[in-house]
């Protein structure tokens, strides 16, 4: 077996990593401005926005269910319109939640349950 | 005939002023009784009724029980003493011919007058020497003008007869003696001559033989003996024979005149008790009027219907007499009159079952009293009237015929206010509801399929209320059991089928009955009745919440009632009628539901969310979200971490 050129190491290596970093900074940038979430669609046919993030402000209206290893359900009472949504917060999103916080959480459609894929407090 | 027996009658009286004497004596100075209080009971003291000794003896023998009919034995109590009716059939007869004729012809008035009239005549205080032969004439003259009221029966005929009979057999009796006197006499005169004869004879043959000599001069015999006398010893012999058969003679004659005197006095006091004892009461007054004319005091004892007459007398060493019967006879026309003053008093204050009961004891006692035989047809008629009822009731009662005792209760209650309908009643009623329980226990015994004692309340049942239309009606509702036992079974499953189980629920007696031993299908019975049971109860409690417009509190109720039954029609009215109220509220839960049972648990969480917005306090929300939630939690979620 030939043994590869260090030219091409000191080159091009550096220059995938950059590549890499570049990608990604546009991924996130593309993320954190997802559409905001719109309850009406979403109960006239979730179907429409399977597969779709949102983002969702809102205040925590209280937790619904919790299980240790599965998540945790939470009822979200919508800053930008009226009502209130049920989320789920799977483990990985280890927060504490306190009733009336606020945060704007970036949730994924899948069926008709709303997952919360990130969030921050406001 | 009748100018025949006046003569007889009179030829008695003529030959009997002796008798009269010795047994009427004239009243003394004050009107009082010549007879002392001792000799009441045998001498003739008839009229005369206020002795202390007399009211003594009634006492004594009157005692107080109560005047009872028994129609059993056919018999009448009055004052402890029996009357012998005949078997009930025939006092019944009786008593039914009374009410059904009507008045005797004449007037029962101058009936009544004329008896008066015959008793007077002969009565102690008026009767005299000098009027005696009057009196009796006049007194056995009447008794023909009494016999021609139909009242009377005859029976003043035959106290006539009687009379008169016993003036032929006095007459008999004074010829017998005659004729005896007469042949007495003779005989005494042929009898002396022939004992003269013979002695006269006895001593011409001494003389002869020289062994004495008797020479009879004038009357007087002179005898001179040479040996001792036989003459005087023959004769007295003779004489001694001759008054031996004397006697026997006069002793035999006496027997029968006696006989003849005995048999008149019996034939007499035969006809008193007769009269007595067939309640006769006045016939008896008269009979006992003439006989104690007609006979001597010594003959005042009864002899003949001694027994029968005892047997009314409730005492032991009781002697009667025809002063005895004669008290027995006025004390009964006293109380008859008494009697049917009561009844009419009774009738006429509308107590008609009083006055019938009262008119029983009244005509068993005094039914040839004229008072009772003259009682008012139309009242008569009333009388009998309560009497069929009393009757009929007392049939129907034996017949257990509850309905018919009722509608104659009602019948004699118009007829006889004071009929004692109330405890009647009140027995007929206990029957009834007795029978009617036995009824339900052999339903429930024919339920439970016990035959023997379904059979045993049954007889019960019939034994107490034979005519009890629920008999009926209980052959009918067995016969259609049986019937329905094979038709309820495949209904209720059609119905279970058709999931209309209100109409079940609607019908669960029936079908309870009818499922009694069908444990798979009587289980889903209790099911439904139990469920059906809670959904009335929760739309009651809907119904008050809208009143009060609580609109999705009331849903709510309806929304948790739907679990027992969410296609009762009921709870649908229910459902449509607050659904226009409580549309969103509504709407909302429905796609909760449907959400839920097609697992999509986020969209039922979300809508049962927004429901709880519009109904905060509701419970079934909250409940729902606890239970949604944890469905949502526990599925399968995708690795979404980032």
């Amino acid at each position: 077996m030939a043994k590869p050129n260090p030219l091409l190491l000191v080159f091009v290596l550096p220059a995938i990593g950059v590549t890499f970093l570049i990608s990604t900074f546009i991924y996130n940038a593309n993320r954190g401005d997802a559409n905001p979430f719109d309850l009406s669609a979403y109960r006239r046919n979730w179907n429409t926005l399977g597969g779709n993030e949102y983002t969702l402000r809102g205040q925590i209206d209280q937790q619904l269910a919790h299980r240790e290893k599965k998540g945790r359900v939470i009822s979200i009472k919508l800053l930008d319109g009226s009502g209130r949504v049920p989320v789920f917060f799977p483990p990985s999103i280890n927060q504490n939640f306190e009733v009336n916080q606020r945060y704007k959480i970036r949730v994924r459609v899948l069926s008709d349950t709303l997952y919360a894929v990130s969030l921050e407090k406001f | 005939m009748k100018n025949t027996n006046a003569i007889l009658v009179l030829s008695l009286v003529l030959s009997v002023p002796a008798v009269m004497r010795a047994q009427a004596p004239l009243p003394a100075a004050g009107g009082a009784p010549a007879a002392s209080a001792s000799n009441i009971t045998n001498a003739g003291t008839a009229g005369d009724y206020r002795s202390t000794t007399t009211e003594t003896m009634s006492d004594r023998i009157w005692d107080t029980k109560s005047d009872s009919l028994d129609f059993e034995n056919g018999t009448f109590q009055w004052k402890g003493r029996t009357f012998n009716l005949g078997n009930s059939r025939a006092m019944r007869a009786r008593l039914e011919r009374y009410f059904a004729t009507p008045a005797p012809a004449g007037d029962i008035r101058q009936y009544e007058a004329i008896l008066r009239q015959i008793e007077d005549l002969l009565s102690p205080g008026k009767i005299t020497n000098a009027n005696y032969a009057f009196n009796i004439q006049r007194a056995w003259e009447l008794l023909y003008e009494a016999a021609k009221f139909e009242a009377d029966a005859d029976n003043c005929l035959t106290i006539a007869a009687l009379v008169q009979k016993t003036a032929r057999m006095r007459d008999e009796r004074r010829d017998l003696q005659l004729t005896r006197n007469i042949h007495y006499s003779e005989k005494n005169e042929r009898l002396r001559d022939k004992t003269r004869h013979e002695s006269t004879r006895e001593l011409r043959e001494d003389e002869a033989s020289g062994a004495s000599v008797s020479i009879a001069t004038k009357g007087k015999t002179t005898t001179k003996s040479t040996r001792p006398p036989k003459t005087g010893t023959a004769e007295s012999a003779r004489h001694n024979e001759m008054l031996a058969e004397k006697r026997a003679e006069l002793l035999r004659d006496e027997k029968e005149i006696s006989t003849i005197g005995l048999r008149s006095r019996l034939e007499f006091q035969s006809q008193i008790a007769a009269f007595l004892l067939e309640r006769r009461f006045r016939h008896t007054l008269i009979a006992n009027a003439f006989y104690r004319q007609l006979y001597s005091g010594r003959a005042q004892d009864m002899r003949i219907g001694n027994k029968q007459v005892k047997e009314m007398f409730p005492v032991s060493d009781f002697v009667p007499t025809i002063d005895s019967l004669d008290m027995l006879a006025r004390e009964a026309i006293k109380d008859v009159d008494t009697g049917v003053k009561a009844i009419l008093s009774l009738y006429n204050n509308g107590e008609r079952f009083g006055a019938f009961e009262r008119i029983q004891e009244t005509f068993f006692l005094g039914e040839h009293e004229p008072a009772i035989v003259a009682l008012d047809p139309e009242k008569k008629r009333v009388l009998k009237e309560v009497w069929s009822s009393a009757r009929d009731l007392q049939r129907m009662g034996d017949e257990r015929d509850l309905a018919g005792c009722e509608e104659t209760i009602t019948k004699l209650k118009a007829l006889a206010s004071d009929f004692p309908a109330a405890s009647i009643t009140s027995k007929i009623n206990a029957a009834r509801q007795s029978s009617d329980l036995e009824l339900l226990a052999a339903e429930n015994a024919v339920l439970a399929k016990d035959t023997n004692g379904a059979k045993a309340h049954l007889e019960r049942a019939t034994k107490i209320w034979p005519a009890n239309p629920g008999v009926k009606d209980f052959a009918k509702r067995v016969r259609d059991h049986a019937n329905q036992l094979g038709q309820r079974i495949p209904e209720f499953d059609r119905l279970i089928a058709e999931d209309n189980l209100r109409s079940i629920y609607n019908r669960k007696e029936e079908f309870g009955l009818a499922l009694l031993q069908d444990k798979e299908r009587r289980e889903k019975l209790q099911t439904i009745i139990s469920n059906l049971a809670r959904i009335d109860l929760a739309l009651s409690t809907a119904r008050a919440l809208k009143k009060q417009e609580n609109i999705y509190p009331a849903w709510d109720v309806i929304e948790e009632a739907s679990q027992y039954g969410n296609t009762d029609p009921e709870l649908g009215k229910a459902r449509s009628e607050l659904s226009a109220a409580a549309s969103n509220y509504a709407s909302l839960l429905a796609e909760t539901k449907r959400y839920e049972q097609s697992n999509n648990y986020a969209a039922a969480l979300t809508a049962l969310l927004s429901a709880q917005d519009l109904n905060p306090g509701s419970e079934f929300c909250r409940q729902g979200i606890q239970r949604i939630s944890l469905l949502l939690v526990e599925q399968e979620h995708p690795n979404l971490a980032p």
